[in-house]
């Protein structure tokens, strides 16, 4: 919903508070505002600020410095007949009291009152609107991805699949070269976004999931047909540990130190946590403690998760082990654990080990809690090789494991602290006989550093990465992800009985533009002028869609336009709007199926889905992500949801900006940082951690340095470049191509852009920047 | 007493004789109010602790002046500034400072009102009240808002400031088993999709509490959690009562123990309060199976919270399961 608000530039004031009070209800997305100034006609003046978007209603503030500046009685018949012939819903908000407005039209007109009561009338106008809102874009997102949906894309996650055989069945593996790295011999790390992948590749290397892709049912037969690794997965989610919060910590440290109980001296350090600060004494020495506890933690966990897995699979006879074996490897472990206990079997070693982790949980507890209870610590201590030399028993004593490698396949790697991973990074460091594969979003490994104090050496033999998100800047990358995902839906299409599993074939292409041909050329020409006869096909490549973008804004009739909205169809354009991300595609691709069988298409039997209901599906999904930022997002190092929702708002308007003025570049989906070295200054640590944030969450990408993007001169600075992901395009209404063109920030207004006091100026400026000044309209345009 | 009671005033436990400890939150919601303004105008206690949150608001201090200005008449007040974030401490502090009022262990007198506790904090308190043997006996009020601004169906919070395990309430997770997610609605629906994106589980149940404080208000949390309801399935949807810890604590009992235990079970008190003291109950009872996590609103809007004052209950204080 666009709410545009117009208001006389003495009640400004009202005007920012309306703004305020809305935008914190987010019952919009664009809510923008226009001052009149002395002696204008108003209704002018909103025409000129609607110039770069539609809005769906204009809140006038009335108040009769508002009204003095119509300009007499034949402005107002003026003002009523445009009212009326341009449909521009407008609601007055009365600010003065009804009798007093020197108006005969506007207290006709069905408005809200603020003057008695500005919250009633808030409550009041926001009842309104929301009435008038189509179905949210979430809930109908939701609808898609729910358990009772029929959707064959409603499994965008890891989790919807009901069971491994499913997910085998749908699970398309990468490009060769990047699957052998994920099933090699060599720690890695796996970077992606939300909906990347990252789950369904590493649970891809489970032996459940393994034998189901190859079509045996024993963990030998999958050996002969190449599987050489046993993975256990593991999700490091939250909660997983017990400890996990600043205030153990602190207890530890308190603990071990013998200092005494000060709770400012606590408030202090709780700080200096959270703002990554860890070498005073107390949190250092808390830290350390904290670290020895969760390493025998995560070994125990762990060893009972592999214990249980083995038993799992000699249930369903996957894997055969006879009662020798597991006493033989249940002596061998006790001995590293509890020489002095006797366990005899895996059963009882499960119960041992609960037995231990109720004891480090207990001691925990009372350490932070007053008690009555004297505190111990009292249970095994297993060192950072320990799971090393379990795994290497398991492989010794089981026939079936022999010659296999044990992958631990670790899911949310940003789930643990910095001293957590840690050690896990130690392990990667020195393990023999586990390889650890890591699933990670961007921009979360807090550290490199091992339990050794050396850090981790990356594609030099010690481990490796990879990124799951395709780059859609390079046409190789394009190739293989648009491979990638024609496989996917293939299988799900399969999965779900549909007749046509080419999703190529489901999706209609737009054949041509949506404007004729001769009239988007001749709104090239008038950018660029007679150069285009000089070589038509560049210039048409460069500004056909920033000219689409300009004709379907118009407000006058423009020859062959349907329709005001831009058209987003297409594989090709779904592929781009996706941002490289499995899920988004999934999603766009079911909003589409949704509605074009709600339309009474038949898509299971063959039929296409139109390009009408495509660009629809585009339009909701787009919203639901953006609304999704707020919504979901949590903070950052400052950074909250509503921040970076804000910030891509605003990029996304200076962004339009340019695309409906600028001569030269006028596509661009990249946020290009000019003096990025100043980004580490203190002052704009906001920023900064806003921009870290946004990589982290996939709201941007960092853009990788080609050759095209290195300065012409070696002595010119280079510049970090920040690409907006393109599912928001079709709601920021800009382009989703944005294959070149840079828009130029300094880092000073880009921080200047996030800061309440700068951030209305800053905007304008840089919307200014980006174009130049349109030329006036009449009043009302003409037909 | 084994229901929850309505009460229309307030008196000691024991007549003539004061109540150890009034205990009491002040907050921008009119109904922290509720239980100070039943007081008899004969109750004593010997201590009245007030707990206040440390971020500032207007309408919290009009209510805490209010409070303060009753509970002088009540006994000595002892003011304890609640940081939202780092609880523990003052918790600590708070129950230490019990102590030293009550005149005799096994029998003490104490008076919590939870109506506008954070869920998270109430659970904490109940934990450490617990681990000194006061649980028990203690006797715990509650009152209702009188209603809330919700028929625009704006949500009553924004967006996600942190999700986290509730410290003390860790089960013992077991990698083996996959994540089950209970959420217990209330009226933020945005807030508990939120938790359901961030958590990504592979099973999920909504709890919601049935009967609604009011007939009107029947429907409500549907409304309110649409969407999270389309995504998990209207076959996963319980319900569970709003005002009875101790049916709360048994209906959670019944329901997580049919078929459910080959799950980690990550439960979210997003209801109502008597809830969460059920919650505590159950969770008591099962401790290593049972983790409890909380999602943080970013902001609350307060232009549709709750308003007015509305029943007072005193709440079972035998809190056990039998």
């Amino acid at each position: 919903m666009n709410v545009f608000i117009s208001y006389d530039h003495r009640d400004g004031d009202k005007a920012s508070k309306l703004e305020e009070d809305l935008k914190l209800q987010h019952i919009g997305i664009w809510i923008d505002k226009k001052c009149i100034k002395p002696g204008t006609i108003w209704l002018q003046e909103i025409d000129k600020g609607l110039s770069t978007r539609q809005a769906d209603y204009v809140l006038g503030i009335i108040t009769n410095p508002y009204i003095d500046s119509t300009g007499g009685v034949e402005a107002y018949v003026k003002i009523s007949e445009g009212l009326r012939t341009k449909n521009i819903k407008f609601i007055p908000l009365f600010f003065e009291d009804i009798n007093e407005i020197n108006s005969v039209i506007i207290p006709a007109i069905n408005g809200f009152k603020f003057y008695e009561d500005y919250n009633k009338g808030l409550l009041d106008l926001i009842k309104f609107l929301k009435s008038e809102e189509p179905e949210r874009s979430v809930e109908l997102l939701s609808k898609i991805e729910g358990e009772n949906s029929k959707n064959p894309f409603r499994r965008t996650r890891a989790e919807f699949f009901e069971s491994d055989y499913s997910l085998a069945m749908a699970f398309a593996d990468p490009e060769k070269e990047r699957y052998e790295l994920v099933c090699g011999r060599m720690p890695l790390f796996i970077f992606g976004g939300r909906g990347s992948g990252k789950t369904m590749i590493l649970r891809s290397l489970t032996p459940e999931v393994r034998i189901s892709l190859s079509k045996v049912k024993t963990f030998k037969e999958a050996k002969e047909k190449g599987v050489d690794y046993f993975g256990i997965y593991i999700r490091l989610m939250r909660g997983s540990f017990s400890l996990a919060d600043n205030n153990t910590i602190l207890k530890l440290g308190f603990l071990n130190l013998g200092v005494a109980k000060d709770y400012n001296l606590y408030r202090e350090l709780w700080k200096k946590i959270d703002k990554g600060i860890t070498d005073e004494p107390i949190i250092s020495s808390g830290i350390n403690a904290a670290q020895k506890i969760f390493l025998n933690e995560i070994n125990l966990k762990i060893l009972k998760t592999i214990i249980a897995k083995l038993k799992h699979l000699q249930d369903i006879k996957v894997i055969s082990i006879n009662n020798d074996t597991e006493q033989k490897i249940v002596s061998l472990l006790n001995k590293r654990l509890a020489p002095s206990l006797v366990i005899k079997s895996f059963n009882d070693l499960m119960d041992f080990i609960d037995t231990e982790l109720d004891k480090i949980k207990d001691y925990l507890q009372k350490i932070t809690l007053p008690s009555n209870d004297t505190l111990s610590a009292n249970w095994v201590i297993s060192g950072s090789d320990f799971l090393d030399h379990a795994c290497n028993i398991f492989v010794d004593n089981i026939v079936d494991l022999k010659d296999t490698k044990f992958y631990l396949l670790l899911d949310e790697f940003e789930n643990l602290l910095t001293y957590q991973q840690i050690i896990i990074n130690e392990w990667i460091k020195t393990s023999n006989n586990i390889v650890v594969k890591v699933g990670v979003k961007y921009e979360s490994t807090h550290t490199n550093m091992t339990l050794q104090g050396q850090p981790l050496q990356f594609k030099v033999g010690e481990c490796d990465e990879i990124a799951l998100d395709y780059d859609l800047f390079d046409d190789i990358d394009i190739a293989k992800y648009q491979r990638l995902l024609k496989r996917i839906c293939e299988k799900l299409l399969r999965l779900e009985s549909y007749r046509e599993i080419n999703i190529e074939n489901i999706l209609e292409n737009p054949s041509a533009p949506e404007l004729p041909q001769e009239v988007i050329d001749q709104c090239i020409k008038e950018i660029i002028g007679e150069r285009f006869q000089e070589n038509i096909q560049e210039y048409r490549r460069k500004f056909e869609v920033a000219s689409i973008f300009r004709l379907l804004r118009k407000k006058e009739k423009v020859e062959g336009r349907k329709s005001k909205k831009k058209v987003y169809a297409g594989f090709d354009t779904y592929t781009y709007l996706s941002s490289g991300i499995i899920r988004i595609f999934l999603n766009l691709i079911g909003m589409a199926v949704y509605r074009a069988e709600g339309n009474g298409v038949n898509v299971k039997s063959g039929q296409k889905i139109s390009i009408e209901d495509q660009s629809w599906a585009s339009r909701v999904v787009s919203k639901a992500y953006l609304e999704k930022i707020y919504k979901n997002v949590e903070p950052y190092m400052g950074i909250n949801g509503e921040i970076i929702y804000q910030f891509v708002t605003d990029i996304g308007d200076i962004f339009r900006e340019r695309l409906l003025f600028h001569s030269s570049e006028p596509e661009t989906l990249s946020i290009s940082v000019k003096d990025s070295h100043n980004l580490d200054g203190e002052e704009f640590s906001l920023l900064k951690a806003l921009l870290k944030h946004g990589v982290r969450e996939s709201i941007l990408y960092k853009r990788e340095e080609t050759s095209s993007y290195r300065p012409k001169q070696s002595t010119g600075i280079r510049t970090k470049d920040y690409v907006l992901n393109r599912v928001y395009t079709p709601a920021l209404e800009i382009s989703h191509r944005a294959r070149w063109g840079r828009c130029n920030f300094y880092v000073k207004e880009l921080s200047n852009l996030i800061t309440s006091e700068t951030r209305e100026k800053t905007k304008k400026n840089l919307q200014k920047r980006q174009g130049k000044e349109e030329k006036k309209a009449p009043l009302f345009g003409e037909e | 007493m084994y229901k929850p009671m309505e009460i229309e005033n307030i008196g000691t436990m024991v007549n003539n004789e004061p109540d150890d400890i009034f205990v009491c939150a002040g907050s921008h919601e009119t109904r922290c109010l509720g239980s100070v303004r039943k007081l008899e105008t004969s109750y004593k206690a010997k201590g009245v602790f007030i707990l206040k949150y440390s971020h500032k608001n207007e309408e919290r201090e009009k209510h805490l002046t209010e409070m303060r200005s009753i509970l002088k008449e009540v006994g000595t007040i002892k003011e304890f500034l609640v940081d939202e974030e780092m609880p523990i401490p003052v918790i600590n502090e708070i129950i230490q400072e019990m102590v030293q009022y009550i005149k005799n262990l096994d029998h003490p007198k104490i008076i919590i009102d939870i109506s506008t506790l954070i869920k998270w904090h109430l659970l904490i308190l109940l934990k450490a009240l617990d681990s000194k043997g006061l649980l028990n006996k203690c006797r715990f009020i509650y009152t209702e808002p009188e209603d809330y601004i919700i028929e625009l169906f704006q949500p009553l919070s924004f967006g996600i400031k942190e999700i986290f395990p509730i410290p003390f309430f860790s089960g013992n997770f077991d990698f083996a088993k996959d994540c089950l997610l209970v959420i217990m609605l209330g009226y933020e629906g945005d807030r508990a999709m939120g938790l359901l994106e961030n958590i990504d589980p592979t099973e999920c149940l909504l709890l919601i509490p049935k009967p609604a404080y009011h007939p009107e208000w029947e429907g409500r949390t549907e409304e309110m959690n649409k969407e999270i309801i389309n995504i998990v399935g209207q076959s996963n949807i319980k319900y569970i009562d709003s005002r009875d810890p101790i049916i709360v604590a048994k209906g959670l009992n019944s329901i997580l123990s049919n078929g459910y235990s080959k799950y980690n079970c990550l439960i979210s008190p997003m209801g109502t309060k008597p809830q969460s003291l059920g919650l505590y109950l159950y969770w008591s009872t099962n401790p290593t199976d049972t983790s409890l996590i909380y999602s943080a609103p970013l902001r609350h809007n307060d232009l549709f919270y709750s308003k007015g004052i509305g029943r007072t209950w005193m709440l079972p204080s035998k809190l056990s399961t039998e």
